[in-house]
């Protein structure tokens, strides 16, 4: 019974770090939940597959939120608590705050690198706030050459 | 054999068994079906674990099927697991909400996607820039020192 017991304990775990697994487990997540999608003054892409096979990206996702700083201090927030956990990064802050930021997280768990970027316009004079999440197996140097293209 | 048992039970509640009769009687208590209270009353005087075949044999039946259905579910999983996250990166999608409004051309939304990284690339330069003007002075300090 107690054996029957662990092993059903050990089975539940490893249910649940499966499905730990299958979500990108980022704080930004809850920025593409749909909480923006009816936001008159928000854009948001959502592109997988397809298209992003040349850049060799198999995830894109942007969104660009117009006039509203205070919704640019929650996403700096979410963005800071993912930057702990990156790799690699680019950030320049103005006034206290995260002006731009360009994150190299931990890789998915098929492999795949992902990659952040945050844009505060609000802090020099600008009206947007744009946040875009990519994931793939481009290099930063291939994401660098498509930001230059 | 139910007569001997019995007539066992009983010469060893007298005390009468031999230590050859008393090991015949574990076994006897041990493999019978008869659960008649006295042959009860000697298993746990005795403490005699009733050993049917059929009895031994089912936790372990239980524990097979337990293991099978739960190494059955952890495999169902993983490969569900797996084939949901090769859906999620290969199955294309292409679309944009923009002001509310959704749109699924891939034109425009191609279009967005180039406008957010053009925004992006822009301060990228900016940032660079920066960096590479307060090298230069740190530079230029370093020489005049």
């Amino acid at each position: 019974m107690k054996k029957t017991r662990t092993f059903l304990f050990t089975l539940m775990l490893m249910l649940a770090s499966t499905a730990a697994l299958a979500q990108r487990g980022l704080a930004i997540n809850e920025l593409f939940d749909g909480k923006y999608r009816n936001d008159p003054g928000a854009t948001e892409t959502i592109i997988s597959g397809g298209q992003l096979s040349k850049y060799e990206l198999s995830i894109y996702h942007g969104l660009t939120i117009k006039d509203n700083p205070t919704a640019a201090q929650g996403i700096e927030r979410l963005v800071l608590k993912d930057a702990i956990k990156a790799t690699n990064r680019e950030a320049n802050y103005r006034s206290g705050h995260l002006y731009y930021g360009f994150y190299q997280l931990l890789p998915a768990p098929n492999g795949e690198n992902r990659y952040l970027f945050f844009l505060n316009g609000h802090l020099k004079g600008g009206k947007n706030v744009i946040l875009i999440f990519m994931q793939g197996y481009a290099d930063r140097t291939t994401i660098k050459r498509m930001l230059k293209k | 054999m139910n007569e001997q048992i019995h007539n066992l039970i009983d010469r060893y509640f007298e005390g009468e068994t031999t230590l050859d009769q008393e090991r015949q009687l574990r076994q006897l208590l041990a493999t019978t079906t008869d659960d008649s209270p006295d042959i009860a009353e000697a298993r746990a005087v005795l403490g005699v674990t009733k050993k049917i075949a059929g009895s031994r044999r089912r936790p372990y039946f239980k524990r097979f099927v337990v293991s099978s259905v739960a190494a059955s579910v952890i495999v169902a999983v993983l490969i569900g697991g797996a084939v949901l996250s090769r859906q999620q990166t290969q199955h294309p999608v292409m679309m944009a909400y923009v002001g509310g409004e959704k749109t699924t051309d891939t034109d425009d939304v191609l279009a967005i996607m180039h406008s957010q990284l053009s925004s992006i690339s822009t301060a990228d330069r900016e940032v660079n820039a920066e960096i590479d003007a307060q090298l230069t002075v740190m530079s230029d300090l370093i020489d005049n020192l």
